[in-house]
């Protein structure tokens, strides 16, 4: 099986996402070069956020076409990216939208597209081991009073001030560093 | 003279730049601390080797043409260590170049070892051990080319905003300079020259100030005034006028960004056939509105000048074509250089090719 990975940020998920592959699917290696792509392989290309990724993933299905001719290579391409304000319908309209734009279509590949819904930092408040229950910082604890991830799903979090944190997905993100 | 390729090692620290090709214009990029500067401080070394200086411990191998003639010139000076050397004397030490040879395609023209040095097929009289063979053989025919080619080596220099003021400066005010001695004033910053320029009625001045204003529309003119210091003597100051503003904005006023623009102007408009300007961070200080001008400048020259120049810009590295990169990755002392093609970076993938090159660990970690 090979996967190619396009993720919307250039920090967070090119840590996360091999380190997660590395036990989910051990047996997955990871390739700098997307076009050596022999066997249990996976590559992740970072887009650098949004609305550009959409550009990239039309650009990744028009690659993954061409090494895929002839010699199928890759199984699945997997789109990772943050909701933020946004529903999954939005996010895979955008997608669709854009390869029929650039007349393409993933062929012999199945896409997943996999969302972060708010971000992934959403995703990490509700892991113990990052969310603490008594931060001592003024901040945080004005957080928790806001919303309290400890015991509500982080994924249903608003903006606590919308002029502070330009949108929910900095506010969630913010909420990580304490 | 055009650079082909150069090898350089410091003996001393171990610092071993391998193997790098040069083009017309060479765009180094890759992760900071791989030595993208040191390859151009060590080409400015080179040009000081040329001229007589010595430093500890380098060794070098570099080939470059010079009026349609393909040279080829290594040495290497003997490598002292630091607890041998008397900190109070380290700026009056010299150091023995141990070999050193220089070819013109198949042709020896010179061949040193510690014991003697040939010329031409003959061996010389003794000369100074620690001083290249291309400053010491200057006057010769077969080498004067040489020495002169490495004289057309330099930096862009926008980074001194303080006044300046020394003997150059104060003889050539009261005499008129051409503008081959305003180009080849090594003394002379680009403001300097930019004032000698006006001095002397060049007209290059006024092709200087319209390609600046054509990058900042708000400037009217760009003038030099004399500043007086407490002994009476004058000193040469920048200032310039924008529209609407009644006050002129003088040399420590004006933003870095435009500093460096009029910089970058003034050296690139001055630039001669054969001159190989280094240009280290080229994006520094300059805004969106500057950026890509500057950019074509140095992507399309109208003289046939070498340009090899570092940036860390998206817009810059995505304007230089991919063909020009070279991305320099380091390990240990070790810096190596890799091609586009190397890192499989083109147009075989539909991604951007600078999309393709921040995907690489080469570019994202240094290392490869």
């Amino acid at each position: 099986m090979n996967v190619y990975i396009v993720v919307e940020g250039d920090k967070t998920e090119l840590s996360v996402y091999p380190a997660w592959l590395g036990l989910l699917a051990p047996q997955l290696e990871r390739i700098d070069d997307v076009w050596e792509v022999s066997d249990n392989n996976y590559y992740i290309f970072s887009a650098g956020g949004i609305p550009s990724i959409y550009n990239h993933v039309s650009n990744a299905v028009a690659d993954i076409n061409d090494i895929n001719r002839g010699n199928h290579k890759f199984d699945y391409l997997l789109v990772c990216l943050d909701t933020e304000e946004e529903s999954r319908q939005y996010l895979e309209d955008c997608i669709n939208e854009k390869l029929k734009k650039d007349n393409r279509v993933l062929e012999h590949t199945k896409m997943i597209i996999f969302e972060h819904k708010v971000c992934m930092e959403t995703w990490f408040l509700g892991n113990k081991t990052v969310f603490k229950e008594n931060p001592q910082a003024q901040e945080y604890l004005r957080f928790i009073n806001y919303y309290n991830v400890g015991r509500k799903d982080p994924e249903q979090m608003g903006n606590i001030d919308s002029e502070k944190f330009g949108s929910k997905a900095q506010f969630h993100h913010q909420s990580t560093c304490g | 003279m055009k650079l082909e390729s150069l090898s350089f090692k410091n003996n001393k620290t171990g610092w071993n730049i391998k193997d790098i090709n040069f083009d017309d214009l060479t765009l180094l990029v890759g992760a900071s601390g791989v030595g993208k500067t040191q390859i151009l401080h060590a080409l400015k070394k080179l040009s000081s080797i040329a001229r007589g200086r010595s430093y500890n411990g380098l060794e070098w191998r570099v080939s470059f043409s010079q009026d349609n003639k393909m040279y080829s010139w290594k040495g290497q000076f003997k490598t002292v260590q630091e607890a041998d050397i008397n900190v109070f004397e380290i700026n009056d030490i010299e150091y023995e170049i141990i070999n050193e040879s220089l070819s013109e395609g198949e042709t020896n023209i010179f061949t040193r070892d510690t014991s003697k040095l040939v010329y031409n097929n003959k061996e010389t009289v003794k000369l100074d051990a620690s001083k290249s063979a291309v400053e010491l053989l200057k006057e010769e025919s077969l080498v004067e080319p040489v020495y002169k080619a490495f004289r057309k080596l330099y930096q862009l220099n926008s980074e001194n905003r303080g006044i300046i003021f020394n003997s150059i400066i104060r003889n050539s005010k009261k005499s008129t300079m051409c503008l081959s001695d305003i180009k080849n004033s090594e003394a002379l910053t680009p403001i300097l020259k930019i004032f000698f320029l006006k001095k002397n009625k060049l007209k290059e001045f006024e092709i200087i100030q319209e390609r600046f204003k054509e990058i900042f529309p708000l400037v009217e003119k760009i003038d030099i005034t004399l500043g007086i210091l407490f002994n009476e003597e004058t000193y040469p100051v920048l200032r310039m006028k924008e529209k609407g503003v009644d006050a002129w904005i003088f040399q420590n006023e004006i933003s870095s960004g435009m500093y460096r623009s009029l910089s970058q102007i003034i050296t690139l408009t001055l630039a001669e056939d054969g001159d190989v300007i280094l240009i280290d961070e080229f994006e520094n200080g300059l805004g969106v509105n500057c950026i890509d001008q500057l950019a074509e400048l140095v992507t399309y020259p109208e003289s046939n000048i070498q340009v090899i120049m570092t940036s860390h810009h998206p817009y810059i590295i995505n304007t230089i074509p991919y063909s020009r990169w070279k991305i320099v990755t380091r390990k240990g002392c070790d810096v190596d250089i890799h091609t586009a093609a190397e890192l499989n970076i083109g147009e075989h993938s539909k991604h951007d090719a600078f999309m393709q090159l921040i995907q690489t660990s080469a570019y994202k970690t240094g290392r490869l």
